[in-house]
């Protein structure tokens, strides 16, 4: 079968491309920049075409799936295998990773040209798309658990990729840790379901716990764990969700994680890492629905998060932070979705959220490198000096808050699904999400490319260079992610569903139009109202210093996890190191003082004086005799000889 | 015909007994006493050594669970109680011996450069200390197995104390006393077994004690597991009775260190599974809940004791006693893949923990403080240490494809999906509970392992160390302990294949006879 | 009953003593200005005669160690002959027990050459009351009732008092050897008080006082074991613990070390002290058959000594206190093992208490030479060193005249190989493995074992005497090895040239070494014969 094949080649040519970046820089001395990029680039656009091809391939056979298992580790009745499973999910996400992929790696060549970790960067990267891959197309759990952890390593490196900068490594500390939490959570839930998957030792099938029939080992856990155990478990699977994809509290370490290099931020932090817990969901979804309360805690927390991060977006001045705290407001919708049921608006929502914020995040890098400042309030009147750029942003604010582009498509899924099966509270909150998200995008358009440039460069000399300056390697990336931002979501859209097929939907383009149209309205107010605050400054709001101080600081999420770590961690080191020192050291050294006055007792009864002698001789004697006489009438006589 | 000559020199007499000849000829005053020959001779011997233990497990076939290469000294020592020395390999302890030797050459290599005064007594106690681990995993009778278990106590005694740091003499004494304590109550055992084997006349090699020692009295039978217990619980750092090794391993000199952490906390271990775990299953499993519990204990309190640490060598000592916690549950949880995760855990801190002292050695020597606070942004320095130790820390915190993460899994999961669970005796229905808690240690231990590795390698330099030039020798030396966690990481197999053929047969006859 | 002309085979060694003791005098007192010297080549030659006198029986011995070498040369037969109406009587166990009495005599002898010299003319005296306690100890060995027993050993107490009290003079060290002797002669009272109330209580009860006699009446069953019998028994057990030097009776011993000469300390350490074991196995293997409270109290008694002895040696170690008084210590401690076996009165406990006292006679000798040999060489270094002009901050008399322990520090860097003997030495008694010491540690703590499962708890007490034993071994072991601040006085000048002492140790350290793996089965097979 050479879709097998394929599938293995595109797992392994990420790692291929790392190892053979790692022999001529690791070794040789000087940086082969030319060899870098051309490996990687290899390596991405061929798993990028490989995978299109698969993904027809499936099409044509629609509702077909090609797996194929080797044997890892085998410990008798608990082995685990790894593996590659293609169906339609899978394919998605994967044309996804590598569509955005492919425009990182370019873009990043430029931008890591002059940074002195340049073949370090590269090796993770391609290690990181790697274990990304990897990820996608595991076939069961335990690999899916062992991928999930290998991508929170090498986002840490990446993140502390300037080492030498303390925030960076305190930032890739903190994100490592708590990702840490997220696979502790994850591994807790691995044991549940294996502990009952291996019961009846007889029809284990192999591999354990996989993902094509989840609800086999998942209905065996529910029967025997009974309702309110089963939520737990699923709970465990949520809390580590929750926390890759950056939900409500755990969104601190995504904030953090923008000290890493742009790119990263783009392709880690945008699109794929971060739907890497929505993923986990999706995969796991079977198994969700046998418990519908976890399904309500999930859309729960989705709506907090989207609403939250949206506010809190709203306050942020600097580039990348608005980007972060969007994609996990988004990522908070997509959770929502997941738990309304609208499964395959999800995905679809996942998919295009991930490239749309990648470009955006590529155009704030290109905004980083040429203005050398990310606070919005110092940038301005971007609009004549980049028209590309502010045409880029533009576009990404549109699609992104689900105006036009594909980010229409996606959200009127959800919408469409939310609405037909009347949700409308989730509907409300939605596009109060939506609302939110046109608010920061588009003061964010403004502060950055409207009014007049408040900045120290002055950008006069590159008005005669072609594309005023930008250099061809940052554009083409940005060009060809927003020129996919812009048309794929028509493209897939109207198939999307059907090539889902696990709900089965008639799809016709808008089903509720009195609905769009409305919310059509209310964004076109939106949007002018930011104009009239932010573009000509026409009436100033007034800020009210408190809440404003507390929606700056993240709802004190961030103070929280640090005081978390302070007592929880280092707090009870320090008494649990005490206890050590004083208890159980304590008890040694209490005993060697009982030998020491036993040893002084027993020594001073050699005085020196005879006639102490003379008692002491005589008193053991008594004694001797006393005991001897009490054993013999209590008649211990098996004593005797 | 070269495969039957080398099967006919392969005489366990000599793996054990000739790294003590080695030692006795090299304090024995013809050697000549210059460092270089000193040096050149341990290394070497070393070497044909590990090639010897290669040829003792290539030729020892892993499908019988019975003992290989079995020799007995032709008199017994004691008469009536037919005491004597004899040694048997199975693939279990082949594999031990293989790891003993492996970590042994790397330690000498490693002191090439760490130790610099009293050569010929220091090489001659490491090669004495060396036949004394190997006689312990190659022991095939209880009579010998405590002869070599108390043997070892004195190279390491005068290791500690003579070339450690400072007052090392009272840590080296309390790593005597502590070991000898628990040993002692193994001592009765075994002379409560050889008295009964004296009346009844049952043979007391480790065959014939595997079939039918569960047909012993029970009383017997209880006293001897409880000083078994008693001696491999200090010996393997069980929670409460963990205190000596932070002093024993920070005072040791860095190679003692690296042989302390990699193979002599792998002897308790080896001494729970081949006596309390393979004999006395049916009173062990009475015990087994109660020391996961234990075990889930020590693996947190080790956490936290190491995250609040300044010192380096303190950290990676505590981390090794909380590693071994894990090993004790994989051990207690009476699962064949239990049992293999446990081992091959052993077998992976064995490898790592010697890395990391050794990293922390060069470190120490180079920058001359263990102490996080004056250490910082090192890895401008050394950048190739920096890397190695990534890769060794990493799989401390057990990320997938490391040694570290599949005998952790394997160990977890044996302790979550015991079978002890439903029979319902003391403690049983913590088991899953204490398993949970041990699981935490992965974040713990993240916690710690990075804060070591911040607070050392990233950041900014606060204090000037001078020009430091690196010896590519010890980097050599980490270098091949990383390669080899890797190697083993991606492809496990390669070690479980013969551990699988040790635990399946012998738990699977276990849960026989007991479920 | 083969009477006594035919049978002067068995007390050769006898006569021989007799006569030296009648020999040594007779020099004493007639030739004047005989060197202490050749006094003391007399001493060692009769104690040499006295070993040649057991040659008849060393074959028999040796077939006993069924080493197939030397079985078919004479046909070992197994002979109880009584003499002087049943009052005594030769049995291998007792002839073997005589030669390991005048062997140990001999090598005290050979060790005390150097600290008994400056007797000069006073030498006569030690040497013929040497030769009368051991007198007294051929005696205890060949007795068969207890008036003999009891005769006996007022004999061998009496030759000891004048033995301590002669070493006596105001400057030296050993100005308060009169005190010791003394306090050794009023606990001694005292015990035999003890003894003969003991005695006449088991008269009362059973009639006899012949130990073949008492050992038929126990084993049929004739007679029942009253109270008063028990208490009898006792008594006469606790009584004869003076002589070994166990818990009741233990405290005179640090005392009477410390006061006397080195010789007399290791006459009292192993040739007393086998004397009294052999006093306890004769009685216990008749008086232990009655199923009576005796071996309780014995076995308690011999769990306190282990415990108090250990705890001694650990607070003299650890307070770097005098030698002697370390010495006296450990052979408390190890004599605790030996009583502890005999306290189970079954033929295997009591073989494996034999063993183990060979053992400990190895060890103690083997410790004892390497203190004698430091002092003796600290001493003279002394002597000398006191006009020689160097400063030290502690001062040069100070620092040496009393041999503490620290005397020992820094001897492995002078004689690295000297330091190893002692290490050897130290180890065993610790009971690390290779060494004699653990063999026989484990044999007996099995054989005890086989007695029963009861006979846990005592061992465990012997567990905590061991880890205290392991404690204070391991202190000593790491001040030889301790850098010595007066290493740049020894330097000038080689110490260890005492060729005897050093041969001594080299055999006592290999002894240990190969007894651990080699020499324990034949000598085991032979006490497992006698019993």
């Amino acid at each position: 079968m050479d879709i097998i094949q394929n599938l293995w080649m595109l797992l392994i040519l990420p790692l291929m491309a790392a190892f053979f970046i790692f022999i001529p820089n690791g070794c040789m001395s000087y940086p082969k920049r030319r060899i870098t990029l051309f490996l990687t680039l290899f390596g991405t656009i061929l798993s990028l075409v490989l995978t299109s091809v698969c993904a027809h391939h499936l099409m044509v056979h629609n509702n077909d799936f090609f797996e194929s298992n080797i044997l890892f580790l085998n410990a008798g009745v608990f082995k685990i295998h790894l593996g590659v499973l293609l169906d339609n999910v899978s394919a998605f996400m994967l044309i996804i990773l590598y569509a955005v992929s492919v425009p990182v790696c370019a873009f990043s060549y430029n931008y890591m040209k002059n940074e002195e970790g340049f073949s370090r960067y590269f090796i993770f990267l391609n290690l990181f798309i790697f274990s990304m891959a990897g990820l996608i197309l595991s076939t069961n759990l335990i690999q899916f658990y062992i991928f999930w952890e290998l991508v929170g390593v090498f986002s840490y490196l990446l993140i502390g990729f300037y080492y030498k900068k303390p925030e960076a490594e305190r930032a890739a500390r903190k994100a490592f840790l708590i990702n840490r939490i997220g696979d502790f959570a994850l591994f807790a839930a691995i044991l549940g379901f294996t502990y009952f998957a291996i019961q009846d030792n007889e029809s284990i099938l192999y591999p354990l716990l996989s993902l094509k029939d989840v609800n086999s080992w998942g209905f065996l856990a529910y029967v025997q764990l009974g309702a309110l155990m089963y939520t737990g478990i699923c709970l465990l699977m949520m809390l580590a969700a929750c926390v890759k994809s950056a939900q409500f509290p755990f969104q601190v370490w995504l904030v953090e994680a923008m000290e890493g290099p742009t790119p990263i931020s783009a392709l880690i932090h945008g699109a794929t890492m971060v739907t890497a817990g929505v993923y986990l969901l999706i995969r796991v979804y079977p198994a969700l629905i046998l418990s519908p309360s976890v399904l309500k805690i999930i859309s729960i927390i989705g709506i907090i998060t989207a609403v939250t991060c949206g506010i809190i977006a709203i306050s942020q001045n600097d580039i990348k932070k608005i980007l972060a705290f969007s994609t996990s407001s988004q990522t908070g919708l997509m959770m929502t979705a997941l738990g309304c049921g609208a499964y395959s608006g999800s995905i679809f929502h996942l998919g295009m959220h991930g490239i749309t914020k990648a470009m955006m995040f590529l155009i704030a890098g290109i905004v980083i490198k040429k203005t050398l400042s990310s606070n919005i309030k110092f940038l301005g009147g971007l609009r004549e000096h980049f028209p590309i750029l502010a045409a880029g942003w533009l576009l990404g604010a549109l699609s992104l808050s689900g105006f036009f582009f594909s980010g229409f498509y996606s959200k009127e899924m959800i919408i469409s699904h939310l609405y037909s099966s009347n949700q409308f509270l989730y509907l409300g909150l939605f596009v109060f999400a939506g609302v939110l998200s046109i608010l920061y995008l588009f003061r964010s358009y403004f502060l950055m490319f409207e009014g007049n440039y408040k900045g120290s460069i002055d950008f006069s000399k590159n008005e005669e260079l072609p594309y005023n300056g930008i250099d061809l390697f940052l554009l083409i990336p940005s060009a060809f992610l927003a020129f996919l931002s812009a048309f794929l979501g028509g493209f897939l859209a109207p198939d999307f569903q059907r090539y889902i097929y696990i709900i089965r939907q008639k799809f016709y383009l808008i089903r509720h139009p009195e609905l769009e149209i409305s919310i059509f309205i209310l964004a076109g107010v939106m949007i002018y109202i930011m104009w009239h605050i932010y573009g000509v400054r026409r009436f100033k709001i007034k800020k009210i210093r408190l809440i404003y101080r507390f929606i700056v600081l993240q709802f004190f999420i961030n103070k929280i996890f640090e005081w978390l770590y302070k007592f929880l961690i280092k707090g009870t080191a320090k008494v649990i190191k005490a206890i050590d020192k004083y208890f159980i050291n304590g008890f040694y050294v209490l005993l060697s003082q009982v030998a020491r006055f036993g040893s002084y007792l027993s020594l001073r009864l050699q005085n020196g004086n005879l006639n102490s002698y003379t008692f002491c001789s005589f008193l053991f004697v008594t004694l001797i005799l006393l005991c001897a006489v009490m054993v013999y009438f209590k008649g211990l006589s098996n004593y005797g000889g | 015909m070269a495969v039957d000559f080398i099967f006919s020199c392969l005489n366990i007499f000599v793996l054990v007994l000739l790294p003590v000849f080695a030692g006795l000829m090299i304090i024995s005053p013809f050697f000549p006493n210059n460092a270089v020959k000193i040096r050149r001779f341990a290394k070497g011997f070393c070497i044909f050594n590990l090639v010897y233990t290669i040829f003792f497990t290539l030729f020892l076939n892993p499908e019988t669970s019975t003992f290989g290469f079995i020799k007995k000294l032709p008199f017994d020592m004691l008469p009536g109680l037919n005491a004597a020395l004899s040694f048997g390999l199975d693939s279990f302890s082949a594999l031990m011996c293989l790891l003993t030797s492996f970590i042994m050459l790397l330690a000498l290599m490693a002191s090439k450069t760490m130790i610099n005064s009293k050569y010929k007594l220091y090489y001659s106690l490491m090669l004495i200390l060396q036949g004394a681990i190997t006689g312990i995993f190659a022991a095939n009778d209880l009579f010998t197995f405590f002869i070599f278990w108390e043997l070892e106590l004195i190279p390491m005694y005068f290791l500690i104390s003579m070339w450690g740091g400072s007052e090392a003499k009272k840590s080296a004494m309390r790593f005597v006393l502590f070991t000898f304590a628990g040993s002692i109550l193994m001592f009765i055992s075994i002379a409560l077994l050889y008295a009964y084997g004296a009346d009844t006349g049952v043979m007391l090699d480790f065959e014939s004690l595997i079939k039918n020692s569960v047909n012993f009295p029970i009383v017997l039978q209880l006293i001897s597991c409880i000083g078994f217990l008693a001696a491999f619980a200090v010996k393997l750092p069980v929670f409460p009775l963990h205190s000596w090794l932070k002093d024993a391993h920070t005072k040791a000199p860095t190679p003692v260190s690296m042989v302390l952490a990699g193979i002599l906390l792998k002897t308790g271990a080896y001494g729970l599974i081949r006596i309390n775990l393979q004999m006395f299953y049916e009173i062990f499993q009475l015990m087994a809940p109660a020391l996961i519990f234990l075990g889930a204990i020590g693996v947190v309190f080790a956490s936290y004791c190491a995250i609040s640490q300044n010192d380096i060598k303190k950290i990676i000592a505590y981390s090794s006693i909380a590693h071994m916690g894990i090993v004790l549950i994989g051990i207690c949880s009476y699962t064949e893949f239990g049992l293999n995760g446990a081992i091959f855990y052993m077998i992976a801190h064995g490898l790592i923990s010697a890395g990391l002292f050794m990293g922390q050695g060069i470190i120490h020597q180079k920058f001359k403080t263990r102490k996080l606070e004056l250490l910082g942004g090192i890895s401008n320095f050394v950048p190739q240490i920096t890397v190695l130790m990534l890769i060794l820390s990493a799989s401390y915190i057990a990320i997938p494809f490391t040694m570290g993460f599949s005998g952790e899994i394997l160990s977890l999961m044996g302790g979550f999906s015991s079978p002890l669970i439903e029979k319902g005796f003391f403690m049983t229905n913590f088991i899953q509970v204490s398993v949970i808690t041990a699981a935490l240690g992965i974040i713990l231990c993240a916690v710690y392992v990075l804060r070591m590795l911040h607070r050392t390698f990233f950041g900014l330099v606060e204090y000037d160390f001078g020009e430091i030039k690196l010896s590519n020798h010890q980097t050599a030396i980490l270098a091949i302990l990383a390669f080899a966690v890797i190697i083993f990481g991606i492809y496990p197999m390669g070690i479980i294949d013969n551990i699988a053929a040790f635990s399946n047969i012998n738990i699977t006859t276990i849960i026989a006879n007991i479920f | 009953m083969e009477t006594l002309q035919n049978s002067y085979i068995y007390f050769v060694s006898d006569f021989i003593l007799i006569f030296g003791v009648i020999l040594s005098a007779f020099i004493g007192l007639h030739i004047k200005n005989l060197a202490p010297k050749w006094h003391l080549r007399l001493l060692n030659t009769i104690l040499a005669l006295m070993l040649l006198g057991f040659l008849p029986f060393l074959t028999g011995f040796l077939k006993l160690t069924n080493l197939d070498i030397f079985s078919n040369l004479v046909p070992f037969t197994d002979y109880n002959l009584t003499f002087l109406s049943g009052s005594v009587n030769i049995t291998p166990l007792n002839l073997f027990f005589k030669f390991l009495i005048t062997l140990c005599a001999f090598i005290t002898s050979l060790l005390s050459f150097g600290f008994v010299k400056k007797l000069n003319r006073k030498i006569s005296n030690f040497t013929s009351l040497f030769l009368i306690s051991l007198l007294g100890g051929y005696g205890v060995c060949i007795s068969n009732d207890f008036i003999t027993l009891f005769l006996s050993v007022e004999i061998l107490s009496v030759a000891l008092y004048f033995l301590i009290a002669s070493f006596y003079n105001k400057k030296d060290k050993e100005k308060n050897s009169l005190e010791a002797s003394v306090k050794y002669f009023i606990i001694n009272e005292v015990a035999s008080c003890f003894m003969l109330l003991g005695i006449s209580y088991i008269y009362l009860n059973l009639g006899t006082i012949n130990f073949s006699d008492i050992n038929t009446i126990a084993i049929n069953k004739i007679l029942p074991s009253t109270p008063l019998l028990n208490i009898g028994e006792i008594l006469f057990f606790l009584a004869l613990t003076f002589k070994i030097g166990a818990f009741p009776f233990y405290i005179w011993l640090m005392d009477v070390f410390k006061g006397s000469n080195y010789s007399i300390g290791l006459f009292i350490s192993s040739v007393i002290k086998t004397v009294g074991a052999a006093a306890l196995i004769k009685t216990g293997s008749s008086l232990g058959c009655f199923n009576s409270v005796l071996s309780f109290a014995l076995i308690l008694c011999a769990c306190i000594t282990l415990v108090i002895g250990n705890l001694i040696a650990a607070r003299i170690v650890k307070k770097e206190g005098d030698i002697k008084d370390f010495l006296a210590s450990s052979s408390i401690s190890n004599i605790g093992y030996v009583l502890l076996g005999i306290a189970f009165f079954t033929k295997s406990s009591i073989t494996a208490s034999i063993f183990f006292l060979i053992v400990y006679l190895i060890s103690n000798f083997g410790l004892w030479a390497a203190f004698m040999l430091v002092v003796r060489n600290l001493r003279k270094f002394i002597l000398k060193s006191e006009t020689s002009k160097y400063e030290t901050d502690y001062g040069a008399k100070k620092l040496y005249v009393d041999e503490n322990l620290g005397a020992i520090k820094g001897v492995a860097y002078i004689s690295p190989f000297f330091a190893t003997l002692v290490v050897i030495c130290l180890l065993s008694f610790a009971g690390f493995p290779v060494m004699a010491g653990f063999t026989a540690k484990f044999y007996l703590f099995s054989n005890i074992l086989r007695s029963g499962i009861f006979s846990v708890y005592p061992l465990l007490f012997a567990a905590f005497a061991s880890i205290l034993a392991v404690y204070y071994n391991f202190k000593i072991i790491s001040f030889m090895f301790q850098k010595p601040d007066r290493l740049k006085i020894y330097k000038k000048k080689p110490v260890f040239n005492r060729v005897n002492i050093y041969i001594f140790i080299l055999s006592m350290a290999a002894l240990l070494l190969i007894a651990g793996f080699f020499l324990s089965t034949p000598v085991i097979n032979i006490l497992n014969n006698f019993i």
